[in-house]
């Protein structure tokens, strides 16, 4: 929320005085490269996948080598074990494993002298009551509400995504319950400018049940990416341990298509 | 401690019986400008008899000095009035104004007054007094004189950034300034987001800064101090003065109440630059509000020769509007009611009551569901102070002081949505001082002021207060009631200056001090926000201390018409705070959890050089400095630089009297780019080329340099109207500093990453109009 406030006091301040930008050479220092991992376990069914790759210096260009060879085992709550193959260079899959919500799923890698582990629970299943298609005040544009029930007894964390007209929206859109306990939470999902919504449109939303800690990576992922204005960006918290960029996330999805009235 | 305070009551006994064995008298009174009958603040009066013996007067333009009994030559002495000489026998206690001729008032031309040498054989060290005439010719951005700006040209203030309001004092952050207007604490110095400053020139009489090294009057904030005094307003007349300029428009009217017995000054400013939207077609624009405005009140009465009642306040407000849909407005509200009191000739007592307060209000629709985020800090201050003149060589002052605070944090209301609104979730602290200090001069060349403060700092219920682990999660609660004391901090701040008087003409100085803080400003960017928040002392966090101890050399040339200093500091900081990667600054009441503490070091050394009187005057000032942080768990323990640590820091300032009618000004500064982290790598996750950070404000921002330039016109002047033209260019070069830089992708190739910078300002001309009859 505060990022918004931001950019609407930066529009409103800042433009009125011309500001000019201008494509500038900085000399960043090299980095060694670390280990990336990227996985998801959900509801939907497999098979799922756990990349490896690495990073690379900033003036590199934007390919990133996949990291083979490594021990990648997975573990759920029932004690049900798996040790992946990988399919292709730094992409591992799981064959036997199945994402219930409820259960535990313990991931470990093991590369380069290395041992990285981190545990995701499944939430169990939130389903989309509806979506509204509503008038907003911000000129013409319109904007989606997703509504959702919320259980007051326990902590619940949401990531909401979209895919209009078959393009997947790439924002990070995620909310806690704090602000519904016990009511039905409400989610805004805005469309401004080129991409305003218009009559037509076929929006299916995603609503994923996520745990506290890919709740708490994907908020400071967000604050990583956008963090234009903030003084002091950082990597994400991890989820490992130890540290390795990405992560690990059991979620449990429920997906709803409108049609724009 | 304890042989501190010994120490001090010893060498108050001494010279109380020192005084007792002589026949002495004290000579006493004011010192004010002739013209306005204002008081003027650190006037010198001068014994020419006695080597290296005078008094200054004090922020209330009171001085006494007790002398044997005799006949003596004193000289009267201010910057820019005509030195008063007068002779006087003193067989008794003596009371006697003095009234002083603005030398502008005098002659066209510039007359030169005799030259002070405070500057070599005050003990102070690290403070600087600002002239209010060279804030009028200093050109600064829109032609808004500004004396936040004008500040940052002396070595060892650094300026927060193009489009902050913020400075930076011998490496402490923004917040640890304590910004004093009539003694109440502004929390928010910035408008329009830091462009300009809370300060309207118009209403202000006196601005002194102390670089951490302040008396033991003064406490609360590691850094320094900026204590500015509003005008009391003409005794003599009345008078109008004011002017117009691009964006805003300041009125100042004065009078007196009861000639010679009261007066008054009322100044506003106001922008209208939102007029100008009005006119706009764009029906978004049209809707919109982007206007500040602030309003200096002051009133004071004498009630005898001896009991003078003040009362001051201060308001102002920034208000942002987006259509109907978004608003932000904030501001800074302060009061101050004073009774100075002449107890005898040697005693002064000045009791002041003060409240302050910052808020800021967002307010958002969102198809008809109303959201609203209030948040605001207040403080009620009573303040006790004494100043006792025991004889030329002892001057001592002690005081107390009892301050409440009452902080909310953030409230969110949804309308329509009663249960989401949120608790006032107040936070309340008490805040108590007593200090002693001493100014004493042993010798005619030997001078100590010696002193120490003594502060205590204790939260108030009610209110939960939350224990975190290392992983940021709640593992314990404690629960105040209502008014009940929690966590108190103690802790006793010695402060120590010394000047030794080589020659007239040069003196080496030395100062320690110890600084606590226990308000702290969280900010998240690198701009600074009006939605900051200030979060108190707690059980996590603890008060910043900073100890400093500066050394100095002071020589003046040519008669005193040329000054030099060169100033070392290194400061050893304790309890700083800084955020955790990845940190999220919220409403939230864990914003607790998100911070690290750690300790710091700070260093530098500055360099001034001066020319006060004549035709061409100025300074140009250098500092080179350094200021690091290290905190468990950011930037693997090690020592990093904090952000607002800067290498090098150049300012130039000339002034040109080029006619009688017609003066030029050019300044021009050069920094180092301040420390940011910037990232050293970069890879893909979900799709999305993210970036790699490696170490905490590792990287600079380019250096920054820029040169404005003033020309003020002065009208014929006639019976009782003076007018004035003034004309400036800020960023005459038009050099594209970096304002922010940022990381994307290369719409040409997007296998590629690009770093692209912003900057605001090219060259900014502007004209000012003033006026005053």
């Amino acid at each position: 929320m505060k990022t918004i406030f931001r950019n609407i006091l930066a529009a409103g301040l800042v433009l009125p005085f011309v500001a000019c930008e201008k494509v500038i050479d900085i000399d960043l220092n090299d980095s060694d490269p670390l280990l990336v991992i990227e996985s998801n376990i959900h509801d939907e069914g497999g098979p799922y996948q756990v990349q490896l790759t690495k990073t690379v210096n900033f003036d590199e260009s934007n390919s990133f080598p996949g990291v083979s060879g490594a021990v990648v085992t997975i573990i759920d709550s029932d004690g049900a074990t798996e040790v992946l193959n990988e399919v292709s260079p730094g992409t591992y899959e799981m064959t036997t494993i199945t994402g219930v919500p409820g259960k535990s799923y313990t991931l470990t890698i093991d590369v380069e002298g290395e041992s990285y582990e981190s545990t995701s629970t499944m939430p169990l299943l939130t389903e989309i009551d509806t979506v509204r298609v509503e008038q907003g005040l911000f000129g013409p544009f319109r904007y989606l509400t997703v509504v959702f029930p919320d259980d007051p007894n326990v902590e619940n964390y949401y990531r909401v995504l979209f895919v209009r007209n078959g393009e997947p929206d790439d924002d990070i859109n995620v909310v806690s319950d704090m602000l519904a306990e016990g009511g039905d939470m409400e989610v805004p999902l805005f469309f401004f400018g080129d991409d305003s919504l218009t009559t037509g449109d076929v929006v299916e939303v995603i609503l994923q049940n996520i745990d506290k800690t890919n709740y708490e990576y994907l908020r400071s992922l967000d604050g990583t990416i956008n963090s234009a204005v903030s003084a002091t960006p950082a990597n994400p918290v991890s989820p490992f341990s130890p540290n390795a960029l990405g992560y690990f996330s059991a979620h449990s999805v429920h997906r709803k298509t409108i049609t724009v009235q | 401690m304890n042989k501190f305070t010994l120490l001090v009551v010893f060498t108050l006994l001494l010279c109380l019986t020192t005084v007792s064995a002589q026949d002495k008298y004290t000579l006493s009174g004011y010192v004010r400008d002739g013209g306005t009958g204002e008081e003027l603040i650190g006037a010198t009066v001068r014994i020419l008899d006695l080597e290296n013996t005078g008094a200054a007067t004090n922020a209330y333009g009171f001085f006494s000095i007790t002398l044997p009994e005799g006949e003596y030559r004193i000289a009267v002495q201010f910057v820019g009035f005509v030195t008063v000489e007068d002779t006087i026998l003193l067989t008794e206690d003596k009371r006697l104004d003095f009234n002083l001729i603005d030398n502008t008032t005098l002659n066209e031309v510039v007359v030169e007054a005799e030259r002070q040498d405070q500057n070599v054989t005050d003990i102070q060290m690290g403070v600087d007094k600002l002239d209010m005439r060279e804030i009028n010719k200093v050109p600064v951005l829109m032609g808004e004189k500004d004396v936040l700006k004008t500040i940052q040209l002396r070595p060892g203030v650094k300026n927060g950034g193009e489009g902050t309001g913020g400075f930076f004092v011998r490496g402490g952050a923004a917040d640890q300034n304590l910004i004093l207007l009539d003694e109440a604490t502004v929390y928010n110095v910035s408008h329009l987001l830091g462009f300009f400053s809370v300060f309207n020139s118009d209403a202000l009489k006196d601005v002194t800064l102390y670089k951490g090294t302040q008396p033991a009057e003064f406490g609360g904030r590691l850094a320094s101090v900026l204590d500015v005094r509003m005008k009391d307003g003409n005794m003599k007349r009345f008078g109008v003065s004011g002017g117009i300029g691009l964006i805003s428009a300041r009125l100042n009217v004065e009078g007196p109440i009861v000639k010679d017995k009261g007066s008054f000054s009322i100044a506003g400013r106001r922008t209208y630059a939102d007029l100008f939207l009005k006119l706009s077609r764009e029906e978004s624009l049209k809707n919109s509000q982007l206007y500040f405005y602030d309003l200096n009140l002051k009133a004071n009465y004498k009630l005898n020769e001896r009991n003078r009642i003040y009362l001051s306040g201060y308001f102002g407000r920034d208000v942002l509007g987006f259509q109907k849909v978004f608003g932000l407005d904030w501001g800074n509200a302060t009061g101050t009611l004073r009774w100075n009191s002449l107890v005898s000739e040697k005693l002064f007592s000045n009791t002041t009551f003060i409240f302050s307060e910052y808020n800021y209000k967002v307010s958002i629709d969102f198809a008809g569901n109303n959201a609203e985020i209030v948040s605001r800090i207040q403080n009620y201050n009573l303040k006790q102070d004494f100043q006792y003149f025991i004889n030329s060589e002892n001057k001592i002052k002690f005081g107390i002081n009892s301050i409440f605070h009452r902080i909310l944090p953030g409230k969110l209301a949804l309308e329509n949505q009663p249960i989401v609104n949120s608790k006032e979730n107040n936070r309340y602290a008490w805040d108590n001082a007593a200090y002693i200090s001493h100014e004493w001069k042993p010798f005619k060349r030997v001078g100590f002021e010696y002193g120490a403060r003594l502060s205590t700092f204790t939260l108030v219920g009610r209110g939960d207060f939350y224990g975190y682990n290392a992983a940021g999660d709640v593992i314990d609660t404690t629960r105040l009631g209502n008014a009940e004391f929690g966590k108190t901090y103690v802790n006793i701040e010695p402060r120590v200056g010394v000047n030794l008087l080589l020659s007239e003409k040069n003196s080496l100085k030395a100062f320690y001090g110890r600084n606590t803080q226990n308000l702290h400003l969280l900010s998240n960017s690198t701009t600074g926000s009006p939605t900051d928040l200030w979060i108190p002392s707690s059980y996590n966090v603890r008060p910043e201390i900073s100890d400093q101890v500066s050394l100095g050399y002071f020589r003046n040339f040519l008669s005193n018409k040329l000054e030099l200093s060169v100033e070392t500091y290194y400061k050893w900081l304790q309890n700083q705070i800084d955020y955790k990667d990845g940190a999220e600054l919220d409403l939230g009441e864990n914003v607790e959890s998100q911070l690290l503490t750690g300790t710091g070091r700070a260093y530098g050394i500055e360099i001034l050089f001066r020319k006060k009187v004549g035709k061409i005057t100025g300074w140009v000032g250098y500092t080179l400095s350094r200021v690091e942080k290290k905190i468990e768990g950011i930037n693997n323990d090690e020592y990093y630089p904090a952000r607002q640590d800067r290498t090098h820091d150049i300012s130039i300032v000339l002034m040109y009297q080029i006619l009688p009618r017609l003066s030029v000004a050019a300044t021009w500064v050069y920094y180092t780019g301040n420390a940011v982290t910037f990232p050293s790598g970069k890879y893909e996750i979900q799709g999305q080329v993210v970036n790699y950070y490696t170490e905490r404000n590792a990287y600079r921002m380019p250096d920054y340099h820029r040169m404005d330039l003033g020309i003020t016109f002065d009208g014929k002047k006639r019976k009782r109207f003076e007018s004035s033209w003034n004309l400036s260019f800020y960023n005459l070069y038009a050099r594209e500093n970096a304002f922010t830089i940022t990381f994307e992708e290369d719409p040409n190739d997007p296998s590629k990453t690009q770093a692209v910078q912003t900057s605001l300002f090219k060259i900014i001309p502007s004209i000012t109009y003033n006026f005053k009859f």
